[in-house]
């Protein structure tokens, strides 16, 4: 390394390795170590759900209606969480739901994932006029009021596990051509795209090779985000009756079921609308601690 | 500067036009109008008349041009199921809509701002961490189930507040609460980094090493420069607002223009639906632009270039 | 050179045994370790060293502007009689920019983007002094013009994107005149300005510093600058000053090994001029992280031998006001240097 005068940072400090800093903030982040755990759960508990569930979450049993959870009084080990309007057991009717959310969120999140980085790359490497449709698509898709855009399209193509999250995935990718974008114009700049360039690499080689792997870790940050907000309104629209359809589980139908018993038997919103907010929250801390973890920017 | 404004007017109207073809399209993606409008039982001869009556049977571009003039002097078409003009509908279910969403909108500003610059100011304390698990918590929340728990806690249990309608005041409390935790953590980090990233800056350095006191220091030369990006989201939530109260419109059964997008949207009304999407993504552009001016108003760079 | 006599007068500034250490993710870094020197009034002082070596956090350290993580500690650390470290907030207000003025290394940075370059000329004044806006803005223009801005009238209604660097940064040397100060803080003044401005800058520095009769700490990289414009260097290297000397002096007979390194690192240095390669010094600075022992620039220096890693290394004098750090006899240290010397010619 060269000793001949360069420019100073603002302090004026040699501080530790960016490696070193990562390594030694992974090993002390709690949020990160809660994210992972909480989404690692609920990975297992959509792929075995039918191992897990106690019992089958169709099956009603107009017998057994709205029975107490077993910290309530009566409450059996039958059904743990107790059963709903119809009599099926909330524990079972939840860990399948898990998989709804889980396809449906890790879809869109991929989906969408494709969709924006594709144009945001192409648009920070290629620019000119390229980049100025790019951004005009951009601007089109936020000035559409999202949510009632989903509504729509769910009502017309139907509440399917496929549609769903295609339509969602069609909703949420500016956020990762606008982070794509400028990363990769950032990206291009360096030198060994440059080098690369130079030594006849072709267009689709260096935005694959060479600038893809280089702004990773803004995509995964990114994905755990959109991740999180496909979860939400997948619920949402299963909750407005326009999502995933009855008798099929999920955690927004969960709630919306729930709501007639509501002044009497709260914990039947309860848990399913908790089991949302920690899996999102799980799926934000491991997002946020990735993003601490490996861009030193991030580190507030 | 005005250069600049004309490029940017310029672009929001092509983003418009280019809405509105979509919002267009959107409505023939939803079947044979024609049929619906005839009802179920019609026979192939009245379906055909009324494709005539309504012009259905020419040119989908023809179509488009004829809706899109009539759109600009106003006319926006008429209800499918209670023929009512649709300009009429929405005039008459914006006010609830509006009122909810600036509601909400100055609630979170006045919360997110205040707590944003102080976490920044005080770093890794414990406000600092308290307003990051609040947005933690706040942006993971499911709204619908959010004004669930409002409405058992303060509306059921502690008979607080109303729990729908929209008579008095009091029935808007609920709501915007809800309404604002949808857009109070963005604006929260939003200021929070912005003030990390301007009291970093070389000019903060320089204000305290002219004497200045820190308020001077936190209000005077950190804040303006810190508030921009938010000014921008501010205007931006404003539309995500207006078109993301449908959730809590539907569960306080308040009549705004989300609830009315929830109901022709389940009715196949589509003209309605179509002449929402349009109006609000107008409603957004517009927004923007003002985020431009009021940046441009702080910004002396955005103004004199 | 008047430096000679004037540092037996009272110094403006006197530091003994500054150490600053900042807390990180992976333990304490120890930015400056027992940092003394004084500086004379109306003298410059120049503190040179490369990236990271804690000029700035010192500077910083004396004026209570150091970052959240980092604190200091010293003997003592006083300005004009003050003892600065135990300073209420309120009491150092009241110095910084006032008696004590900075200036920063970017002028393109250090004014606020959104307020006139007047407001935050007439900013510092009306702060310190009991004055009217009408005297704050006669205080400001005949500042600006004094550092050769036309138009100062004119230029106190601009914004500071409408100047240009150079410009920028007669602008912050006349905003550290405002409430005439004994001493300027210059943190790399002129490192983020071309060299043909570089020159311009630093003369009128030299020029409004012999007019008002004020100090000069000049923190730099730049052994070249200090050459033309300091009276007194202090060379520092990981937190500690290895050399201590006037600049003649120095540049006569510099004895520590990174000196004798850094004096080679000037590309208009030696016979071979500007068309020799630039000469770089082999090595990375070493961790500041915990407690080192012996001399830290040993694993760069040609003359290192066993006794450097061992124990706390004293500044040895080799004139009155000539010290340097380091075990090697002064003879041996001249000897290496007429060699490197030599080899150029």
């Amino acid at each position: 390394m060269s000793n001949a005068p360069a420019p100073l940072d603002n302090m004026d400090i040699a501080l530790p390795t960016p490696r070193q800093q990562s390594w030694a903030m992974a090993k002390r982040h709690l949020g990160l170590q809660i994210g992972l755990a909480i989404v690692l759960v609920a990975t297992f508990a959509a792929l075995f759900a039918p191992l897990l569930a106690p019992a089958d979450p169709y099956a009603q049993d107009l017998t057994a209606r709205l029975a107490p959870t077993i910290w309530q009084e009566g409450g059996t080990w039958a059904h743990i969480l107790g059963t709903d309007g119809f009599g099926r057991d909330v524990l079972s009717r939840l860990i399948y739901g898990t998989q709804v959310t889980m396809i449906v969120g890790f879809g869109a999140a991929v989906f969408s994932g494709l969709i924006g980085t594709t144009l945001g790359i192409i648009g920070g490497y290629l620019g000119g006029r390229v980049d100025a449709v790019i951004i005009f698509l951009i601007n089109v898709k936020l000035a559409m009021p999202g949510v009632l855009i989903a509504l729509s399209l769910v009502s017309i193509f139907g509440g399917s596990l496929l549609s769903i999250t295609l339509i969602l995935s069609l909703l949420f990718w500016d956020r990762f051509a606008v982070v794509t974008r400028t990363a990769t114009q950032q990206v291009r700049t360096r030198e060994f795209i440059a080098a690369a360039e130079c030594s006849g690499a072709s267009k689709s080689w260096i935005l694959l090779r060479e600038i893809l792997p280089n702004i990773a870790n803004q995509i995964i940050v990114i994905g755990s985000l959109e991740m999180a907000i496909a979860i939400l309104v997948e619920a949402a629209l299963s909750f407005l009756g326009l999502g995933i359809r009855p008798p099929m589980s999920s955690w927004g139908i969960l709630v919306s079921e729930a709501r007639d018993f509501m002044f009497y038997k709260p914990h039947l919103v309860l848990i399913p609308g908790l089991a949302i907010c920690i899996l999102v929250i799980g799926i934000n801390l491991l997002g946020d601690g990735i993003r601490d973890v490996t861009e030193p920017q991030g580190r507030n | 500067m005005w250069r600049y404004f004309a490029k940017r007017l310029g672009i929001a109207l092509l983003v418009v036009i280019t809405v509105s073809v979509i919002s267009f399209g959107l409505l023939r993606l939803s079947g044979d109008m024609a049929q619906s409008l005839a009802g179920e039982g019609a026979t192939a001869e009245q379906v055909t008349a009324i494709r005539q009556l309504y012009g259905l049977d020419r040119p989908l571009v023809v179509q488009y041009f004829d809706w899109a003039f009539d759109a600009v002097r106003g006319d926006l078409g008429q209800s499918l199921v209670s023929n009512q003009p649709v300009f009429e509908l929405i005039v008459s279910r914006m006010q609830v809509t509006i009122v909810l969403a600036v509601l909400s909108l100055a609630a979170a500003i006045a919360v997110a701002v205040p707590l944003g610059v102080f976490a920044a100011v005080y770093r890794n304390s414990w406000i600092d961490r308290a307003s990051l698990g609040m947005a933690v918590f706040g942006s993971a929340v499911p709204n619908f189930w959010f004004a669930l728990v409002l409405i058992y806690v303060f509306g059921v249990q502690l008979r607080w507040l109303p729990i729908s309608g929209s008579q008095s005041w009091e029935n808007f409390v609920l709501p915007t609460i809800t309404l604002s935790t949808m857009v109070m953590p963005q604006i929260m980090r939003l200021t929070r980094g912005g003030m990390i990233e301007a009291l970093d800056a070389e000019y903060v350095r320089m204000a305290w090493a002219k004497g200045l006191s820190p308020t001077v220091v936190f209000f005077k030369h950190a804040l303006p420069n810190a508030i921009l990006p938010v000014v921008t989201l501010s205007a931006v939530s404003l539309g995500f607002l207006l078109g993301g109260s449908v959730i809590v419109e539907s569960v306080f059964s308040l009549n705004g223009i989300g609830s009315l997008a929830y109901e022709s949207i389940r009715r196949a009304d589509f003209p309605v639906v179509q002449s929402i999407l349009f109006v609000l993504s107008f409603v957004y552009v517009l927004l923007t632009l003002v985020s431009d001016l009021i940046n441009a108003r702080i910004d002396p760079r955005i103004r004199l270039n | 050179m008047a430096g000679d006599i004037e540092t037996r007068q009272k110094p403006i500034l006197s530091v003994r045994n500054l150490e600053v250490s900042i807390r990180t993710a992976v333990g304490d870094l120890r930015a400056t370790g027992g940092v003394s020197f004084d500086v004379a009034p109306g003298e410059t002082f120049a503190i040179v060293g490369e990236s990271g070596c804690g000029k700035s956090i010192s500077s910083a350290a004396v004026m209570g502007l150091l970052p959240r993580a980092a604190t200091a500690r010293a003997d003592r650390c006083e300005f004009d009689g003050q003892e600065m470290l135990t300073l209420s907030r309120r009491e150092r207000e009241k110095i910084r920019g006032n008696t004590i003025s900075m200036i920063f290394q970017d002028p393109m940075t250090s004014l606020n983007p959104v307020y006139t370059i007047g407001n935050q000329l007439m900013e510092v004044f009306l702060r310190h002094k009991k004055g009217t806006r009408a005297e704050a803005r006669d205080r400001a223009i005949f500042l600006l013009e004094r550092v050769g801005i036309k138009n100062a009238a004119e230029r106190m209604k601009a914004y500071p994107h409408q100047l240009s660097g150079g410009l920028r940064q007669r602008v912050v040397i006349a905003m550290a005149m405002m409430c005439g100060p004994k001493l300027i803080i210059a943190d790399e003044p002129t490192t983020a300005l071309d060299v043909t401005v570089q020159m311009r800058t630093l003369a009128l520095l030299a020029e409004v510093q012999k007019d008002f009769g004020l100090a000069v700490i000049l923190i730099t990289h730049d052994l070249g600058i200090v050459a033309s414009l300091a009276d007194r260097v202090v060379v520092m290297y990981a937190g500690k000053i290895v050399e201590n000397a006037p600049t003649r002096s120095l540049f006569r007979a510099p004895l520590h090994p990174y000196t004798q390194g850094l004096i080679q690192c000037i590309p208009s240095h030696g016979p071979a001029g500007a068309d020799a390669p630039l000469h770089t010094i082999p090595g990375m600075v070493p961790s500041l992280i915990g407690r080192h022992e012996g001399c830290s620039f040993r694993n760069r220096c040609a003359l290192a031998r066993p006794e450097c890693a061992v124990g706390e290394i004293g500044l040895t004098a080799f004139e009155a006001d000539h010290g340097y750090r380091c075990v090697v006899p002064h003879q041996t240290l001249m000897a290496h240097w007429r060699e490197t010397e030599g080899m150029k010619a």
